[in-house]
């Protein structure tokens, strides 16, 4: 109990840093990361290619009961930023950023647009791009599924019918067998949670449902159930080391993380912050390392299931960190919470508080579970593209400083190479290190292009 | 306001609670732990309260700034309580409520329940609370010893797990100090304080 009280009182003493302590320059940063650290970006296949439909076709014509579009400004995803028919223009891209990895998605609706009805050219143009990368120095990260579904899934009940593991277990199967050559990093799922928060709780995404705990978290308890049939299928079909590291495969999940911290010391507030940050950010690795999927919302549902084969699922645990949240305890509210930011700090363009430390909490915390840690997402919307290097350098130091207190963290991949087609924003929110000029969709550099080469140039080969 | 209370000091009669006023800072961390690690933050928490007995009847009062220590910590606070109750020579019970208002939270207002029973067998006596001390310890089981002549003493425990203790010292000329503290863990929330406080009054 002494020593609960002297730890609780010392955290008085530590400080925090903030986006505003950040100069411009990048100096040494870079140099604090280990050998053969993987350095690039990440985009998702139905906010970059063009062409899709899906899961999102319809929604992003729909609108809310209130008559708001689902959509900000109305935007529709169409043709995107065209990277169906522009792979050259990115791979130019990421050589301009001094990339060493590129994290995309095989987009399922493209290659299986009915039940069992495959589309070979498109595979053979996702291997064409592996090639691509692979011949540039450039390590793939393929993500396999990225909020989207093909619309044959979603009208069999998505990730809603359990049913839904084994259709993902094929689409699997096919594309590891194609790319096994050319891809070892796998990340099977991207942020079950968001998925299932946004379209069923907050129902911004597909299938829109709103305050719908329940379903929101089988659906969770369902991608996991099916991530463990995806890691099975990539080690039994993918045998062959790529990369030649001695691993034919690197799997992971990218799991999305925010600091949850209470508004106020209310024994509620914290005590709901605490609910919440067991809910969305603890119970996914959990799952991962022990099998055990155990998920709760008081008063709504409780979901405790030990899945076989979900126990060492993974062997990289990718962290997608954007920001932090005050917690506040409404238990009125299906969440039981409102999440709210402070004031007077650096806020992105859309309001996510820029908070550095949350990263270099969430590597110490999870280097516990002896995983190494890529982070598969960081960035933020900047339209005026002033805060993207500050918020770059802040978050490297952070990562550096993890590295130092002994978090295992093996790269870094920047949300996002271009701006894009970003969800329930549209295309107003842009996380890009390329902006998209309108008319002629070149890829335009930003002024981070230049600091994010040098971060990467300082990196140990 | 001191003139005022020490007439109705001077003359109440003997009841278990006593009217009093109290102004005091301390120093509240309050997290969260998780896989080892633990989220938190400390914060300063000037207090007032004050307590009048009339003829047996209660009622309290108190107030609680808490502003986070370190830059970029969590949101201003002002909490008030209020209570009211009856005090028999061997019992007493409040009950009320504790309202935080966070200006920037949403919503701004948290309205709490907040109660404490005392029974006296003598020199030495239980209390029971929820929601006590401004709303920072949600349950409590103490055992109280005193008056004597130098104070007054109070150990308990903190449902689930968790402490709490505070002592009276008498200064003379009805002033004293009083050190209240706690700390407890209640699933992943752990939460502790130290209170030092200035009291004018009865030492009940």
């Amino acid at each position: 109990m002494k020593r609960l009280l002297l730890v609780l009182l010392c955290t008085a003493c530590q400080p925090r840093a903030g986006l505003d302590d950040v100069s411009g320059d990048v100096g040494a940063l870079g140099k604090g990361l280990p050998r053969g650290f993987l350095w690039g970006t990440a985009t998702a296949a139905h906010q970059i290619e063009g062409g899709l439909d899906n899961s999102w076709t319809d929604f992003e014509a729909g609108a809310f009961p209130d008559g708001r579009p689902h959509i900000k400004n109305q935007d529709r995803s169409t043709i995107a930023t065209d990277s169906w028919n522009r792979f050259d223009e990115d791979l130019a891209a990421m050589k301009a950023l001094g990339s060493t990895t590129y994290r995309f998605s095989i987009e399922w609706s493209r290659l299986e647009p009915r039940k069992g009805e495959w589309n070979d050219a498109a595979m053979q143009r996702y291997r064409e791009w592996c090639l691509e990368l692979r011949a540039a120095g450039i390590e793939p990260m393929v993500t396999l599924h990225h909020f989207t579904l093909p619309k044959w899934v979603v009208e069999a009940g998505g990730f809603e019918n359990e049913a839904s593991k084994a259709d993902l277990e094929r689409f699997t199967r096919r594309v590891a067998g194609n790319l096994k050559d050319q891809v070892d990093w796998w990340v099977t799922l991207n942020e079950p949670n968001v998925y299932a928060v946004q379209g069923y709780l907050a129902g911004i995404f597909p299938p829109g449902k709103k305050d719908d705990t329940v379903t929101q978290t089988k659906v969770i308890a369902n991608m996991l159930k099916a991530h463990a049939r995806m890691a099975v299928a990539l080690r039994e079909v993918d045998d062959v080391d790529a990369d030649g590291d001695g691993f034919a495969t690197r799997l992971s999940v990218a799991h999305h993380v925010r600091y949850f911290q209470p508004a106020t010391a209310s024994p509620l507030d914290t005590a709901i912050a605490g609910l919440t940050d067991d809910y969305s950010n603890e119970s996914i690795p959990r799952a991962l390392k022990t099998g055990r999927i155990l998920l709760s919302v008081p008063g709504a549902i409780t979901i405790d299931e030990t899945v076989p084969d979900l126990a060492g699922s993974i062997d990289v645990l990718g962290l997608n960190y954007y920001t932090r949240d005050m917690v506040r305890a409404d238990l009125g509210s299906a969440s039981l919470s409102q999440l709210t930011y402070r004031k007077g700090r650096a806020v992105s363009d859309l309001g996510w508080d820029l908070y550095p430390d949350g990263l270099y909490s969430f590597l110490t915390r999870f280097s516990a579970y002896g995983w190494p840690i890529v982070i598969t997402e960081n960035g933020l919307a900047d339209r005026s593209g002033k805060l993207r290097t500050p918020f770059l350098i802040q978050h490297l130091t952070a990562i550096e400083r993890a590295i130092r207190d002994g978090a295992d963290v093996r790269g870094y991949a920047h949300w996002s190479l271009m701006d894009n087609f970003e969800w329930a924003e549209g295309y107003d929110a842009q996380f890009g290190l390329f902006t998209i000029e309108k008319t002629t969709l070149r890829r335009v550099p930003t002024e981070s292009v230049q600091p994010f080469r040098a971060i990467g140039a300082n990196i140990p080969r | 306001m001191a003139v005022l209370l020490a007439l109705i000091v001077a003359s109440a009669p003997e009841r278990l609670l006593d009217s009093n006023v109290a102004a005091g800072v301390g120093v509240l961390g309050s997290s969260y732990t998780v896989t080892g690690s633990r989220l938190g933050e400390g914060l300063l928490v000037p207090t007032i309260s004050a307590r009048g007995v009339f003829a047996g009847f209660v009622v309290e009062g108190g107030a609680m700034v808490s502003a986070p220590l370190a830059r970029g910590g969590s949101l201003f606070t002002l909490t008030g309580a209020a209570r009211v109750g009856w005090s028999g020579q061997r019992w007493s019970v409040v009950a009320g409520v504790v309202a935080q208002f966070a200006p920037e939270a949403q919503p701004a207002l948290q309205v709490l329940p907040s109660l404490r029973g005392q029974v006296s067998f003598g020199t030495a006596g239980l209390s029971l609370g929820v929601f006590d001390h401004l709303g920072l310890v949600p349950a409590h089981l103490s055992v109280d010893v005193g008056p004597f002549e130098n104070g007054r003493f109070s150990l308990g425990w903190v449902a689930p797990i968790g402490l709490i203790g505070s002592a009276d010292l008498s200064l003379g000329s009805g002033f004293g100090l009083r050190f209240t503290g706690f700390a407890y863990r209640l699933n992943n929330v752990e939460s502790a304080m130290l209170l030092v406080s200035g009291t004018f009054g009865g030492a009940r």
